[in-house]
């Protein structure tokens, strides 16, 4: 039986497709895009796993979206609510899309993949629950899930047993962890959804001098690890700006300005707010521990991507192992409501995993083969060298420890936002400058973001403070102190200057605090980048090299050969794997113009499609229709103007559908005119319901029953988690949008 | 079209009853009128007919 799980219209869009609850493929559709964080329907994504499984759609039995859109409508509405008649300009922009496509996710499946059959949902923080727990090696384990917001809830918690999940309490909107960090992400200068791991590279910089401030004011934390945010310093419940100059006055001053440069203060601020968030998710792990008493956790939610917070909970003890989904982002939405279908709505057994995940490594997206790449490499004239299998490892780690800065492409793509050895950029740990090279001139980013290692697993713990395995590099640890170098008082030293700073034997993965967000490799999940470490290791007795993800800054993991070759020429990369095929920078002659040549047949042809035509007829025999029918009635009334005007009309109507092919920029003006007409109607319209509707009803709820959402600290009561109605939706519920 | 809206009518009318926010029913019937005439309005097929009449 196969069900495919959608995620989209929120932020990472993907699709999963598993075959009798064993994962066949899942994507990101920004993979295929080429659009950072794509949010729209993953046409592509879908059309990639139907592929992978050699099946169509009608072979689908369930599609399954992670969400709830008449929940998450409803809390839109009390959240406009709440702040009307403020949020206008932002009401004008969400409700169109909402009352068009969010709402009918049945008709935007039919119409973009042809499914016809029956279209189940999940609550989205379930799909995140359950994207942790089914994959996960525990047959027993709390689960929470904390993000910005899904529905109404912004975290959960609740524990999964064999096919079981259960839900015991979650956090509501507009109290939101995740929404806490984003805005502060906002605040310090980054965009809001892909920015927040900058925020948390640059957090080890500064100093957290306004944690209290932050504890004090913005957000009252309760023991249980529930908050609420104190909505006088945000701006975001009417969808505009994160934060606002009440929240400005607290941080010295207005936000950084995006690409402007950084300073000691916004350091301070993300060292602030990175403090807050691990505090706030200590007290969450351990309150669910005690309510739980069960000794493993699962993770997921956008929140459970913050590898430093997640180190701290597994060095803490509070569980004894811990799992994180590696698409803990909405991505993993789509495998959530899939797992969860086969689990909880066909009553399918799951068998104990004793200790093994089933997420196969994460690698779970597009391959190709090495003739494939053969053919791309000859059709493009460049020149490349055939890997023989017994050499292979060894000579890209030669490579490596050469200080060349290696594209490594193999394998099925990565499902989440880390790179892992499938589509990775890796160099020479040892080096200092590989952090630099890779940041400046490769990646074309922010100097201070760090580099990940990946270590053998078995020699981890050498170089790192972890007892575990981290295979999807979700855990922050420190370097071991035996590999630590001595370090100067770095007070007052710029970046650039802490930068400049060897801090341990592996400096180029050492971030300033010493911290690494570690990968473990084994040589079964990966054997092939397993060996690639393991020759490293061989040639310069160091188990670790340098990964991180294959792109350049602002685009997403490449995804195809095209891709991966097209960021080699591009970028000062020095060698290129591509499976069993290397290619070296210097031996490349001129590549460019191949690429150029690549997208250009990509472009749309000049020449009007036949659809296009046909359209204009259309077109132009309604044209005919309306406007002879409003002529003829001029005709009739013997009125000059409707006779000419319409007559006019009528006539142009006979030519769109005589010459279709000449009148086509006439019908493109006109339509482009409507178009604009019809916007500003419809602000018109829009305006005219929330300042004559929604307003009012604002009021009237304002005085008959308060505000309807929260917006103020409650010191009286102990706890903002709330109680479920229900352990989990019911069966029934799967066929409903709410 | 109709059977869509009042479909989904219905099922907001369900989910009010199961989220006790029955309060919200008239803005979501008003919300629907409205986005039958937004998506009049920016049809192709209708809606350029009736801007070259103003």
């Amino acid at each position: 039986m196969y069900i495919l799980g959608i995620s989209c219209y929120f932020h990472d869009s993907a699709a999963c497709l598993i075959k009798d609850g064993n994962v066949i493929a899942a994507v990101q559709e920004e993979r295929f895009s080429r659009v950072k964080n794509d949010s729209t329907f993953p046409v592509n994504a879908v059309e990639y796993s139907l592929k992978e499984a050699g099946i169509t759609i009608n072979d689908v039995d369930y599609v399954v979206y992670y969400d709830k859109p008449l929940q998450t409508f409803e809390r839109i509405l009390l959240s406009y609510m709440t702040v009307a008649p403020i949020g206008l300009s932002s009401w004008v922009k969400v409700l169109p899309l909402w009352l068009k496509y969010k709402l009918f996710i049945q008709d935007e499946i039919n119409k973009e993949i042809n499914y016809e059959g029956e279209v189940l949902f999940t609550e989205h923080h379930e799909s995140h629950a359950a994207s942790a727990f089914y994959p996960s090696p525990f047959d027993e384990a709390a689960i929470i899930t904390i993000d910005g917001v899904g529905e109404w809830a912004t975290a959960s918690y609740g524990y999964g047993k064999g096919s079981e999940l259960t839900f015991l309490k979650e956090l509501h909107y507009p109290d939101s962890v995740g929404l806490l960090y984003s805005a502060f992400t906002y605040f310090t200068g980054f965009k809001v959804n892909s920015g927040e791991y900058k925020m948390m590279g640059l957090a080890p910089y500064g100093k957290p001098r306004f944690k209290e401030i932050i504890l004090k004011e913005i957000i009252d934390l309760k023991e249980d690890g529930s908050i609420r945010l104190n909505q006088a310093y945000f701006d975001f419940l009417g969808g505009g700006h994160m934060t606002n100059n009440k929240f400005a006055e607290l941080f010295e001053g207005p936000k950084r300005q995006l690409d402007s440069k950084i300073t000691q203060r916004e350091m301070d601020i993300a060292a602030s707010i990175q403090a807050v968030v691990e505090e706030i998710v200590l007290k969450m792990a351990k309150h669910v521990a005690q309510e739980t008493k069960l000794k493993n956790l699962c993770i997921a939610g956008g929140v459970a991507l913050n590898c430093v917070a997640n180190g701290k909970i597994l060095s803490s003890g509070i569980f004894e192992n811990i799992w994180i989904q590696p698409a803990a982002g909405d991505a993993g939405g789509a495998l959530g409501a899939a797992l969860s279908v086969w689990y909880r709505f066909l009553g399918n057994t799951r068998t104990n995993p004793n200790g093994n995940d089933t997420q196969k490594g994460s690698y779970l997206g597009p391959s190709f083969s090495n003739d494939e790449v053969k053919e791309f490499l000859n059709s493009n004239s460049s020149k490349y060298h055939e890997l023989p299998k017994a050499d292979r490892s060894r000579i890209i780690a030669e490579q490596i420890a050469n200080n060349k800065m290696v594209g490594y492409f193999s394998g099925r793509s990565e499902f989440g936002p880390r790179a892992l050895g499938a589509r990775s950029i890796i160099g020479d740990p040892r080096k200092l400058e590989t952090q630099q090279t890779i940041n400046n001139k490769i990646k074309l980013r922010e100097s201070f973001r760090p580099l990940a290692p990946t270590v053998l697993e078995e020699k981890a713990s050498e170089y790192f403070d972890i007892e575990k395995p981290s295979p999807y590099m979700l855990l922050v640890a420190d370097t071991a102190k035996g590999k630590r170098l001595t370090q100067k008082d770095e007070d007052g030293i710029s970046i650039q200057g802490r930068l400049n700073q060897n801090r341990s034997d592996v400096p180029a993965v050492t971030h300033v605090d010493y911290s690494a967000r570690v990968q473990t490799i084994n040589s079964n999940t990966n054997p092939g980048y397993y060996g690639i470490v393991k020759e490293f290791e061989k040639l310069t007795g160091c188990a670790v090299i340098v990964n991180t993800s294959f792109n350049i800054r602002g685009m997403p993991i490449v995804n195809t050969i095209e891709d991966a070759y097209d960021c080699f020429v591009r970028s000062e990369l020095d060698v290129l794997v591509l499976e069993d095929c290397i290619l070296y920078k210097e031996e490349q002659l001129s590549v460019t113009p191949k690429i150029d040549d690549i997208i250009g047949s990509k472009a749309k042809p000049k020449t009007i499609a036949k659809d296009n035509l046909k359209d204009v007829r259309k077109f132009g025999i309604g044209a005919f229709i309306i406007f002879g029918l409003l002529f003829s009635l001029g005709v009739y009334t013997g009125k000059a103007f409707p006779i000419y005007f319409f007559g006019f009309l009528t006539s142009l109507g006979v030519g769109f559908v005589l010459l279709p092919q000449k009148m086509f920029v006439v019908y493109k003006v006109w339509m482009k005119f409507a178009k604009f007409i019809g916007k500003n109607i419809n602000f018109l319209i829009l305006s005219f319901v929330y300042y004559f509707v929604v307003t009012p009803l604002a009021l009237a709820k304002l005085v008959f029953g308060g505000r309807p959402l929260p917006t103020k600290p409650d010191k009286e009561i102990a706890s903002y988690w709330k109680l479920r109605a229900e352990s989990a939706q019911s069966k029934e519920r799967f066929f409903k949008r709410f | 079209m109709f059977k869509k809206y009042k479909m989904i009518i219905l099922e907001f009318w369900e989910f009010f009853k199961y989220s006790k926010r029955y309060w919200l029913m008239p803005i979501v019937v008003i919300l629907f009128l409205v986005s039958v005439v937004l998506i009049t309005t920016e049809s192709s097929v209708i809606a350029p007919y009736i801007y070259a009449m103003f």
